[in-house]
């Protein structure tokens, strides 16, 4: 399980408060099941670090760009982005693991949307209320985690036999996914763009601004970069493992 | 439609001095190796045994049923060895390696015949048969099938097909300067037949005169030889655009001429009925273009079937280290680099290429469209040759890499040195693996 | 003797990628004497850091991927002197390496290298230049020798182009021989359109551009100048015409930049309807988008119709039957 660790590590920082919130419960509830029934802890940890590294919403499964590109203009505005996003995915997964199989099929994405929407919404009021700037700044996308892809398309992979505790991990490493991507993306962005980082200069960097990243185009072309260090990390990853599966086999 | 096709490229034809030297027989070699199959359709069978002595034109393989007619002995002497061979023109055959004794001595095995004109077609056709002429401008059926089956499809028109628009080669231009009287009448006999009753002689524009005693010939035995010159671009000498330079009408692929009422035959056809009516004589020797950069004396020769290239490279200088040594012209013929491969009868000339000095440049498509304007077929060969790149056959397809004849006019212009014939060659022999 | 058993055709026209694109320096040479003229020493050494700093990225991308060294073939030096030319002459000294850098690496080599890159690389280079620094790329000196090399070039301010007269309505302020010369405020290499049109005549002749995407991207715009002459009326037709066409860089777009192999397309009928589609965006553009010059945009965004254009006109070729093929 050490082999996704490489590449997280300069990102391990950023997580920890995030992912302490979400591993919490998981580590600790490994409710003692039948033989045969549930996941156990490691394969719970190997879910979360999947959503986050090798099925990475955004970095690998290009999901959801819209928002991301947009907002990724400042680290503050990514941050609030990432929160909400992270919030509604937990609550919604936990909603849809409970409820998917009862609805039927047809009424399915549109409950859900309003389901989602109704937890947006008091997080959209409260983002105005506790920071009214940054949420001004990312505008419309705020609102639009209800409806992003992100939950429908990972509802339909916890139907049926899924338990409540797979389907949630999995929406938060979905969330802290999309996170590690956003906020990555920002602070290229910001620094870059405008020689700050979470709204305050950096040293020697007071003049300096490259308008291009800040444009979509630019963020377009940062998010690719991104994308491509991440498939480069995995085609080198599979590599190994390859190789070193060809060696045991010797 | 109009009778000038889109397409087609315009070479540097460089025919002197080859075509200033008169049509010279080479020495028979020591040795010669006579394939059993040198031409479309079923291989002969093998009659003799290793150790018999046999004369000049002895069967040494006797046609079977189907498409096939009799191998030859090229020279007089005994069957030295009976081997396999893999000839790159026609492939894996049957091969008897004759040693020469030097004496020629003839076989009798077509007597001659007096009187041509009381030759009914039949005889005609079966005569062709039993001398078995074949392969004049690279693989094809024997003579004999073809005129059958021009006759079976009653055509109308016969065109001696002179044009000849690649570099170096000018074996038609010699033989119509050299033989017209010949050529015209193995002509006529052809037209018997096949039963028609229009003549075409069908030029490119360089010839000159050669075509007035040729024309003259054929009024003197009876029939008017009519005269078409066609500009000398690549492809015009293939059937499908000489047809459409000739009526203006497309011969659609996958229709053969005979269905469109006109047949196709070559100076050397012409000339070996001729000898084979007149004196019997089977066909032992090719007449082969021996040329290209680095020949310091090109010449036309009549080689006799089975010399190897080394024997004829010896003869003829060679006045630089060829890079190249190909069988067959410059656009489509195979490079070889066995010396000891034999002259067989597909084989109408040998280009020794010297290189042109560039370093071997990496292949890139620059998709500058030069391909698209050259295809004589109207393709997209940058696309195609990229499908192929990437072995996407439905790709192919749908770009209709059926109808590529391979001219090579693609290869030749494009400037990012893209190997696209190659390509596309590999992707048919690849989808007919499949 | 060693002999190679190469596959048919053994025989090749002399003609390669190097022959053509030293064809393309040829007739830039012309552009890029004007540039002195109007300009001086400042728009000279432009043009060579443009060249160079090209042909340094080439390299060193080459070299660290691995690839054959692809230098020899000097597209990347024909890329360098095209975006160059586009450039106004009083462009800081590190702009061009930005723009060489953004054409050779991101747009040319990420994509694919040569031949397989989808937009142009000096025309996206100009794009992002364009975009990312508005305010150094809208400053367009008059001629003027005055221009030092080294220096900065603060003092300069926008002047009125013929663009930007056209776009408030009035008749710009320059002379028919001005325009043909290329005396005008504009970038380098642009403006002399007599010039250009001498170098787009020698290119086709030596088969390098086609005929087809000027012409329909020239007459688009021209057609719509004629109907919707943006001069004032007093001027007359052919004025207003005679202006859009000699106006920015649009003469030396639609010849140089729009007919480049390896982003244009190579059907006849693909051609011709990439030249109208280019000339309708870049008319759309110039009279309601933000940036004067509309055509760099135009064309860039027509730029990935080329591969569409030829599959259309392929299946155009084969719905009409051209291509003598006996299946239905």
């Amino acid at each position: 399980m050490n082999e996704n660790s490489g590449d997280l590590n300069e990102k391990a920082a950023l997580e920890e408060s995030a992912q302490a919130e979400a591993t919490g419960p998981a580590e600790g509830a490994v409710s003692p099941q039948a033989a045969g029934e549930g996941p156990t802890a490691s394969e719970l940890l190997a879910l979360l670090r999947r959503g986050i590294t090798a099925r990475n919403p955004v970095l690998v499964r290009a999901l959801a760009l819209a928002p991301v590109l947009f907002v990724s203009t400042t680290l503050k505005n990514g941050l609030l982005l990432a929160g909400v996003t992270l919030i509604v995915l937990i609550l919604m997964s936990i909603v849809s693991s409970l409820i998917y199989t009862r609805i039927p099929a047809y009424l399915r994405a549109a409950l859900l949307t309003l389901i989602a929407a109704a937890f947006v919404t008091p997080l959209c009021m409260l983002s105005n209320t506790a920071a009214p700037n940054v949420a001004a700044s990312v505008g419309i996308f705020l609102p639009l985690v209800a409806v992003n892809g992100i939950f429908l398309s990972r509802a339909e992979h916890f139907d049926g036999d899924a338990r409540l505790l797979p389907a949630v991990i999995d929406g938060a490493a979905n969330g802290l996914g999309f996170a590690l991507a956003i906020i990555l993306l920002s602070v290229i962005r910001e620094v870059l763009g405008s020689g700050m980082l979470y709204g305050r200069v950096l040293p020697g960097m007071q003049n300096f601004s490259f308008s291009f990243a800040l444009m979509p185009a630019g963020g377009l072309f940062a998010l690719a970069f991104l994308i491509a260090i991440v498939q480069f990390a995995r085609q080198n990853r599979q590599r190994k493992e390859q190789k070193s599966a060809g060696r045991d086999r010797d | 439609m109009s009778k000038r096709y889109h397409g087609g490229i315009w070479l540097g034809l460089n025919k002197r001095p080859a075509i200033d030297r008169p049509v010279d027989e080479l020495s028979a070699p020591a040795r010669v190796v006579i394939p059993l199959l040198q031409h479309r359709g079923e291989s002969a069978a093998l009659c003799v045994k290793k150790g018999d002595r046999v004369q000049m034109g002895q069967p040494l393989g006797t046609d079977v049923k189907g498409i096939s007619c009799a191998a030859h002995s090229s020279v007089s002497g005994a069957v030295y060895d009976i081997t396999e061979i893999d000839h790159p023109i026609i492939g894996k055959s049957v091969a008897v390696v004759v040693q020469n004794d030097g004496n020629d001595a003839p076989f009798g095995y077509v007597p001659p015949e007096r009187d041509a004109a009381k030759m009914s077609p039949d005889e005609i056709i079966s005569r062709i048969k039993r001398v078995s002429i074949a392969s004049a401008c690279g693989p094809d059926y024997p003579l004999w099938a073809r005129l059958r089956r021009m006759a079976d499809f009653h055509i109308r028109t016969l065109v001696l097909n002179a044009v000849e628009t690649e570099p170096y080669i000018c074996n038609a231009q010699k033989l119509i300067e050299e033989d017209p009287e010949q050529i015209a009448s193995g002509f006529y006999a052809m037209m018997k037949a096949t039963g028609c009753v229009d003549a075409l002689l069908a030029v490119s524009d360089d010839y000159g005169t050669e075509t007035d005693d040729i024309r003259k010939a054929a009024s003197l035995m009876g029939y008017e030889l009519r005269l078409l010159r066609v500009p000398q671009k690549y492809p015009s000498g293939h059937e499908k655009f000489l047809f459409r330079v000739m009526t203006g009408e497309a011969l659609r692929d996958g229709i053969s001429p005979e269905e469109m009422e006109t047949g196709f035959v070559y100076a050397e056809d012409c000339l070996g009925v001729y000898m084979a009516i007149r004196n019997g004589t089977p066909q032992i020797t090719k007449v082969v273009t021996v040329a290209g950069s680095a020949v310091g004396n090109p010449q036309v020769f009549e080689i006799r079937i089975g010399t190897s290239i080394h024997d004829v490279l010896e003869r003829c200088s060679l006045s630089f280290e060829p890079e190249r040594v190909v069988l067959g012209s410059a656009m489509r013929g195979t490079a070889v680099d066995d010396l000891h491969t034999p002259v067989i009868k597909p084989v109408y000339a040998l280009l020794a290429l010297k290189s042109d000095g560039k370093r071997r440049q990496p292949a890139r498509c620059i998709n500058c469209g030069k391909c698209a304007k050259v295809c004589p077929q109207g393709l997209f060969p940058n696309f195609i040759a990229l499908n192929a790149v990437n072995a996407d056959f439905g790709a192919c397809h749908e770009l209709h890499i059926e109808n590529c004849i391979e001219c090579g006019s693609c290869s030749y212009i494009c400037p990012g040195r893209m190997p696209i014939v190659e390509l596309i060659k590999n992707m048919k022999k690849a989808r007919v693996e499949e | 003797m060693r002999l190679v058993v190469g596959a048919s055709p053994h025989i090749h026209h002399e003609e390669n990628i190097t022959i053509m694109m030293g064809d393309m320096l040829v007739a830039l040479i012309p552009m890029v004497v004007m540039a002195g003229v109007y300009y001086g020493m400042r728009a000279l050494l432009l043009i060579a850091i443009s060249m160079v700093s090209s042909l340094a990225f080439e390299y060193v991308y080459t070299r660290i991927y691995g690839k054959i060294a692809t230098i020899g073939d000097l597209s990347a030096v024909v890329t360098g002197v095209i975006i160059a030319c586009n450039l106004p002459a009083t462009v800081p000294l590190w702009f061009p390496v930005a723009g060489a850098f953004f054409a050779i690496i991101i747009v040319k080599q990420l994509f694919g290298g040569i031949g397989r890159n989808v937009f142009n690389p000096a025309l996206a280079a100009i794009v992002f230049l364009t975009v990312t620094w508005p305010g150094i790329m809208s400053v367009f000196p008059l001629p003027s020798k005055a221009l030092s090399i080294f220096g900065s070039q603060e003092g300069y301010t926008t002047n009125e182009t013929v663009l930007s007269s056209l776009r408030q309505g009035l008749l710009p302020n320059v002379s028919y021989g001005e325009l043909f010369w290329g005396s005008r405020a504009g970038c380098m290499g642009t403006c002399a359109a007599l010039v250009i049109l001498i170098a787009a005549l020698y290119l086709f002749y030596r088969r390098l551009i086609n005929w087809q995407i000027p012409v329909a991207f020239l007459g688009t715009v021209a057609l719509f100048a004629c109907i919707f002459p943006r001069t004032p009326a007093s001027a007359g037709r052919p004025a207003a015409v005679l202006y859009e066409l000699l106006s920015g860089s649009l003469l030396f777009i639609a010849l140089f930049m729009a007919t480049d192999p390896a982003t244009g397309p190579i059907s006849a009928f693909g051609r011709l309807a990439y030249g109208v589609l280019c000339g309708l965006l870049t008319v759309l553009i110039r009279r309601l988008g933000v940036f004067p010059e509309g055509a760099y945009f135009a064309l860039l965004l027509v730029n990935p119709f080329s591969m569409p254009l030829d599959r259309l006109a392929w299946k155009l070729k084969v719905k009409k039957g051209e291509l003598l093929d006996e299946r239905k």
